[in-house]
């Protein structure tokens, strides 16, 4: 439950940063981006909208930004928090929704290095990430093996493993896109 | 101009200092069993505590500290010796990018101050003094820049870094970084973002530039430069992508 959560003529990219940097609701979030026209090119922040909520649950809160901005949708899988462009979301061209038969990471230190697996999954496709904030190692290497599911799923699990608050941010535009994994909470830029 | 830290920062220090000085002030825990005239909080003290004035000879400055308070004031004279920041050294770190293109390095710089050539070291107290940059060209390509701060070694840390990416990265961008410690330019160094990551080129100064000012005879003995007051904290310097 949020006490408080306020928003004044922001974007719903604010708004879910503002989330993940609630301490009292410990979140993994994974969010994506509207695509921009070039990577450089300022974050799409043409739907700005205010809102003052007062007691309410998480899944209220993503309700009212999806309405606030219907581009976005949200749903859940497992612990994580997944906030989506609905125009990519059923797209079998986007690399979140490619299909992973079985994974497997040797001792990776942090999330970042988890993709290397994964661009040798998919050399044709353009994988990147790029760094925000702090430190976002494991707290040890971590072997791991995933069977069947999509990238997205997969995101999930590399950042849900550095912790009890985490967030993965995957944004770019049609020159290249990156991911970015944070532990804790972070500010959209 | 500055304030006197040893005695704002301590409201028994600045209670004795000045009663030393003749000028009665008490704590405010005191001052509610002390009906003197003259009796102020010390927050009030430490407004009144400024460098008034400043005599240069050489390298040394006299710093003249004016107090008053209800019509009663008071002066005292603190020697320093001024040390400017003049240039940085830093180390080689590896790069860090997991995938075939893109940078992610952590530069840390080591500040070095004229005239006496010495690297500011961990005891001198100057963690937290504003470590800016400034970058000419502005950066086209969407990275994020920062400013930062000297850390408890007297250090600075500059991440550098582009997109990892499994494919060669499509931004273009030559720029120039000034690196400025408390306003001082330290280093100034030439990036290029391209197809590959980012290439760093040290543009100085270096040490080579200062040898004779550092040997000069006519300096008088060092004395370390009186704590600097930061003005606030500064988020790390960090460019991404």
């Amino acid at each position: 439950m949020v006490a408080h959560y306020d928003l004044a003529n922001l974007s719903l990219a604010d708004g879910v940063s503002e989330l993940s940097r609630n301490p009292d609701v410990p979140l993994h979030l994974g969010f994506e981006e509207v695509l921009r026209e070039r990577f450089g090119t300022p974050r799409d922040r043409s739907v700005r909208f205010s809102l003052h909520l007062e007691n309410r649950k998480i899944l209220d809160i993503l309700d009212a930004l999806c309405a606030a901005d219907p581009r976005y949708g949200w749903s859940v899988d497992g612990s994580t928090i997944n906030v989506f462009t609905k125009a990519r979301a059923q797209d079998k061209t986007d690399l979140l929704n490619f299909w992973i038969r079985q994974i497997r990471l040797i001792g990776v230190p942090d999330p970042d290095q988890a993709l290397t697996p994964l661009t040798k999954l998919f050399p044709q496709t353009q994988i990147g990430y790029m760094e925000l904030g702090g430190r976002n190692a494991y707290s040890e290497p971590w072997t791991v093996t995933f069977n069947n599911l999509t990238v997205r799923q997969f995101a999930n699990r590399i950042a849900g493993h550095m912790g009890a608050r985490t967030a993965w941010i995957w944004q770019g535009g049609k020159d290249g896109r990156a991911f970015s994994f944070i532990r804790g909470g972070y500010h959209a830029q | 101009m500055g304030n006197d830290g040893s005695v704002c920062s301590n409201p028994v220090a600045a209670r004795q200092f000045l009663e030393n000085n003749r000028i009665f002030i008490h704590s405010p825990k005191r001052q509610r069993h002390d009906s003197r005239p003259g009796a102020a909080n010390c927050r009030r003290v430490c407004e009144v505590i400024q460098a008034s004035r400043i005599a240069t000879q050489g390298t040394g400055r006299t710093l003249t500290f004016s107090y008053s308070l209800n019509g009663a004031s008071i002066s005292q004279t603190k020697t320093v010796t001024a040390r400017k920041f003049v240039y940085a050294t830093n180390n080689s770190p590896s790069n860090t990018c997991a995938l075939a293109y893109g940078t992610n390095r952590t530069y840390v710089y080591t500040i070095y101050t004229h005239p006496d050539g010495q690297p500011v070291s961990p005891d001198e107290g100057l963690d937290g003094t504003a470590a800016t940059e400034t970058l000419s060209p502005a950066l086209t390509c969407g990275q994020n820049t920062g400013d930062g701060e000297l850390n408890a070694s007297g250090q600075f840390s500059d991440h550098l870094s582009s997109v990892c990416s499994s494919t060669p990265l499509t931004c273009s961008d030559p720029t120039t970084q000034a690196l400025s410690v408390a306003g001082f330019t330290v280093r100034t160094n030439a990036l290029v973002w391209s197809s590959t990551g980012v290439a760093y080129t040290r543009n100085g100064p270096t040490q080579r530039e200062f040898p004779l000012l550092c040997a000069s005879p006519s300096w008088p003995s060092f004395q370390r430069l009186a704590k600097p007051r930061p003005s606030g904290r500064h988020p790390r310097g960090s460019l991404l992508r």
